[in-house]
């Protein structure tokens, strides 16, 4: 059986090579591309990023990516959005003024809060281990992806988060100061990391090995 | 939840340790220890470059390309790094988060630049500081050589302004004495700052991470000599941690 082709999108973002290095422990074969032909043809989309809402959409766009992956997005074939790359696929971003992502998720990114549910301080960005609470409904559109989500440690470094508005098939959420903030969700053919699948040991793994066969 | 960090001091290829930020020795390979640590449950890395003038960046580069193969989980590099140019470079290299010291002393602004750049959340600052009075640090800077004639509080105060999202801080009187950690150091810095604070320098026993999270709100606590001459086990201190009532990433 042939490895699958995995194309991680290129648009300056920083941390590619872990992303890649992760994947390709995972099995797959990995390629850096900014090339429309390239993602056009891969089996899996890879959207990462770290940094700012307003310079990853305004790179995407410049490259003409915001097109490519939108038209494999239209494919059906699985499509992953990690950390900043999850928070560019919203309708809209709140960081530096209010910019439109790239829509294929309904809902806005905002900051996160500043204070814990009983009014203390809560540090930013948030940076260590969060883990997600367990869902006992299953999702009949999940595949069985969703138990490597729940329940589970993974490693976030941010400061602003995803608000969904619209419908999600499934989404599995974290305790932030007595807040509940969306960890990772799917909708259809689309898989959305806050966190850093990439960074998050076992658990990361897993995550990343199970996407792969969908 | 409280994180554990390995800090892996780095002279070419090879980690060494000191104690108060000087004399060197070698205690071992980089990408060994690392992978025993992370299968041991470590949540994060700190690599120090600690000569980082002498060798080039490549060595530095190939020991984190080496990491990033093998062990998942955050990796913050500091030492050396003067510009926008070698941040790229370590990030490209697969490290997560850079830390700058000396660089951000000489000119702060170049914090906000790489902020900018890269995103808050990859931007450390690392401090090396050193008792000057009951409860006054100053900041030092090219590995614990160069007194800056700064107080710590009021540099990391000034520095989260111009763009670093946590600090990195060793205590340069308690590195490498496996004595205990400088709990006041700790505590004023988490305390003054809006930023996870990472406290470095001096653990020795359990004990000694118990007191730094009972007395400070550190968000994480880097061990070096501990580890890397067997002393304690990631494992201990988790369950330590667990058994306190700490809450920490299960990896048992």
């Amino acid at each position: 059986m042939s490895k699958p082709k995995v194309v991680v999108v290129d648009y300056g973002a920083s941390n590619t090579f872990s992303v890649i290095s992760a994947f390709e422990y995972c099995g797959a074969n990995v390629r850096l591309s900014d090339s429309s032909a390239e993602i056009e043809i891969a089996d899996f989309l890879i959207l990462p990023g770290v940094g700012a809402f307003p310079d990853g959409i305004n790179n995407l766009v410049s490259l003409g990516l915001d097109e490519a992956i939108w038209r494999f997005s239209q494919t059906e074939r699985p499509l992953m959005g990690i950390c900043l790359g999850m928070q560019l696929l919203a309708t809209t971003g709140d960081e530096f003024g209010r910019h439109n992502g790239l829509n294929l998720l309904k809902g806005s990114v905002i900051k996160l809060p500043e204070l814990t549910v009983d009014g203390k301080k809560l540090r930013l960005p948030n940076i260590g281990w969060i883990k997600t609470l367990s869902s006992n409904e299953p999702h009949e559109n999940d595949h069985g992806f969703f138990k490597y989500l729940n329940d589970k440690w993974f490693y976030a470094a941010h400061s602003f988060h995803f608000n969904p508005s619209g419908n999600i098939d499934a989404a599995v959420r974290f305790d932030y100061g007595g807040h509940l903030i969306v960890g990772a969700l799917q909708h259809e053919n689309i898989v959305g990391c806050q966190f850093h699948p990439e960074r998050s040991g076992k658990s990361g793994v897993d995550v990343i090995e199970r996407f792969l066969k969908l | 939840m409280k994180r554990i960090v390995a800090r892996l001091d780095i002279k070419g290829d090879k980690v060494i340790k000191g104690i108060q930020l000087e004399g060197l020795r070698v205690v071992g390979d980089p990408v060994e220890l690392a992978e025993r640590y992370y299968l041991d449950g470590v949540d994060e890395f700190v690599f120090v470059d600690a000569v980082a003038s002498l060798y080039g960046r490549n060595t530095l580069s190939d020991v984190i390309r080496g990491m990033s193969r093998k062990v998942f989980v955050p990796i913050t590099v500091v030492g050396g790094i003067r510009n926008v140019n070698d941040a790229r470079s370590v990030l490209r290299a697969g490290a997560d988060k850079v830390g700058i010291n000396t660089a951000a002393v000489q000119n702060p602004n170049l914090l906000t630049e790489l902020a900018s750049q890269f995103g808050r959340q990859s931007i450390v600052l690392s401090v090396e500081a050193k008792r000057v009075g009951p409860k006054s640090w100053e900041v030092y800077c090219d590995s614990g050589r160069e007194p800056s004639g700064m107080e710590v509080v009021g540099w990391a105060r000034s520095a989260v302004e111009y763009g670093a999202g946590e600090l990195f801080v060793t205590s340069i009187d308690q590195d490498g004495t496996q004595q205990g950690t400088d709990l006041d150091l700790m505590a004023a810095l988490a305390s003054a700052l809006p930023v996870p604070v990472v406290a470095s320098g001096g653990v020795g026993q359990l004990s000694h991470v118990v007191d730094i999270l009972n007395y400070s709100d550190v968000s994480a606590v880097a061990i070096a000599s501990a580890l890397h001459y067997d002393k304690l086990t990631i494992r201990d201190i988790k369950k330590e941690l667990c058994d306190k009532g700490f809450c920490v990433r299960n990896t048992l």
